[in-house]
């Protein structure tokens, strides 16, 4: 009776160190692709800190002028507000991904995810001259998730279409990320770039671990990603697609087919 | 010379940072056009109206730089002042070679971006008038015959009546009087104003292979 109370707190022992280390290192991908992103991310902030300053130094002239028109002051201070709340949710975005929180699953909405992504991502696809085409399929059922983790999926495929377009023609740097209802599937999110595309025989194995085409990459982003996917019963694929360009997709099962 | 007060150019892409920069310069007093895009701005562009350009340098689409490109490609003389939101050396110096005015990092000091653009109107201003007064010499040349033309070349390298009659195949008294109308065509009363004048036009001496 005895031993066999010890074999399983052995194993649940190890099975707590894995899912630790797991954890770690999604944490330590995340961040990694922060810091990479950091530059863009203070001029995000930048932006409505200029708005910020200027609104408010327009507002002091405004002030010290004889007739002082009450309604432009309204106007400047509603716009300081809008400009703090911009800020403040880039902070907010911020602090959520370099938290090193616990694995929270709720309900999501997969168009929101994308959104919030592509919002934290703007000065970056500005930097590097992408421009951001989104089909965002309306009324999708939502997924069960972990919003931090799924935003880090979304944020690492992002960033590699951006840098697999790195060489092209700056017209033909065009991001496409779409949204879509599979039946029996789930909710699939796809996320295509228009650069070389990746060789057929590499389309597995950009998901091994420490495998990776950057430089300065540790080649771990798409191995987390994948472990994410696979730890919210998804799965993540790349393909080729037909008119160039490399499409990873996602796909999270929604509650409507969880019970089939 | 046009008498319009000069209009402060602005492009930025992004709603907040527009607004809050064009109504500052507007409280300072300044006449201010925003665009919400080059594309915009290309649109609505005279190159006739006095200013100065206030432009973003990140912008999805065509870019400050480019569009820094597409205006000097126009013939356009605007003078430009970069916005940008980091401090990116490599693209300021681009933008500077191509002869910007000014490079401001954001959030805008209120009095560095008031001064840059006071500087840059300045310049717009002395730029514009000394095109007006070169073209209006260039008017006054055009209006002279050849052979005035041909008289007006040789007065201005210090010849002699003696010695132009003599180059032209002609006699002096002809000369003094080709001299007489090129100085009352060209309204001036002495050489030296004349000299002047064909100098500050930039023409040099070619002006006769001009119409």
């Amino acid at each position: 009776m005895r031993g066999v109370s010890i074999d399983i707190t052995a194993r649940r022992l190890a099975e707590q160190e894995v899912q630790e280390r797991r954890a770690e290192l999604t944490h330590l991908s995340r961040v990694a692709m922060l810091g990479e992103l950091s530059g863009s991310l203070a001029h995000e902030l930048n932006q409505p800190l200029t708005a910020i300053l200027s609104n408010a130094q327009a507002a002091q002239r405004f002030l010290a002028r004889p007739q002082i028109n009450r309604a432009e002051l309204e106007e400047i201070l509603s716009d300081i507000v809008d400009a703090d709340q911009h800020a403040g949710e880039v902070i907010r975005s911020l602090r959520l991904l370099l938290k090193k929180g616990e694995v929270q699953r709720q309900q999501l909405d997969a168009n929101e995810v994308v959104q919030e992504v592509l919002n934290l991502v703007r000065s970056d696809l500005l930097n590097h001259r992408v421009a951001a085409e989104t089909e965002l399929a309306p009324d999708l059922p939502t997924v069960r998730g972990d919003r931090v983790q799924l935003q880090q999926v979304m944020l690492n495929l992002v960033m590699n279409a951006c840098d697999a377009m790195a060489g092209s023609d700056v017209a033909g740097r065009r991001l496409c990320v779409s949204t879509n209802w599979i039946a029996d599937e789930g909710v699939r999110v796809s996320v295509r770039d228009h650069g070389l595309g990746i060789p057929t025989e590499l389309l597995e194995r950009v998901f091994e671990p420490f495998f990776t085409t950057k430089p300065q990459g540790l080649g771990l982003g798409l191995a987390v990603c994948r472990s994410i996917l696979l730890a919210h019963d998804g799965e993540l694929s790349a393909e080729n697609h037909p008119s160039g360009g490399a499409v990873f997709r996602f796909t999270l099962p929604t509650e409507l087919h969880a019970g089939t | 010379m046009s008498l319009q007060p000069p209009t402060v150019f602005l492009v930025d892409d992004e709603a907040l940072v527009r607004k809050a920069v064009e109504r500052l310069l507007r409280a300072e007093g300044f006449e201010v056009a925003a665009f919400a895009s080059p594309a915009e701005f290309l649109a609505a562009h005279d190159p006739a109206e006095p200013g100065c350009l206030v432009l973003d340098m990140a912008m999805p689409g065509i870019n400050g730089l480019e569009l820094q490109e597409t205006l000097s490609a126009r013939g356009s003389a605007l003078p430009i002042i970069f916005l940008t939101g980091r401090a990116d050396v490599p693209m300021c110096v681009q933008a500077m070679k191509r002869g910007a005015a000014d490079f401001l990092t954001k959030p805008l000091k209120d009095t560095d971006l008031f001064a840059a653009i006071r500087r840059a109107l300045e310049h717009d201003r002395n730029a514009r008038q000394t095109r007006a007064e070169r073209e209006d010499i260039r008017a006054r040349v055009a209006s002279l015959t050849p052979r005035e033309r041909d008289v007006l070349k040789q007065v201005v390298t210090g010849q002699l009546n003696k010695q132009i009659a003599f180059n032209l195949g002609t006699v002096e008294k002809t000369i003094k009087v080709h001299r007489g109308r090129v100085m009352e065509k060209m309204r001036v009363t002495s050489v030296a104003e004349l000299v002047r004048l064909v100098e500050r036009c930039g023409l040099g001496f070619q002006f006769d292979t001009e119409k």
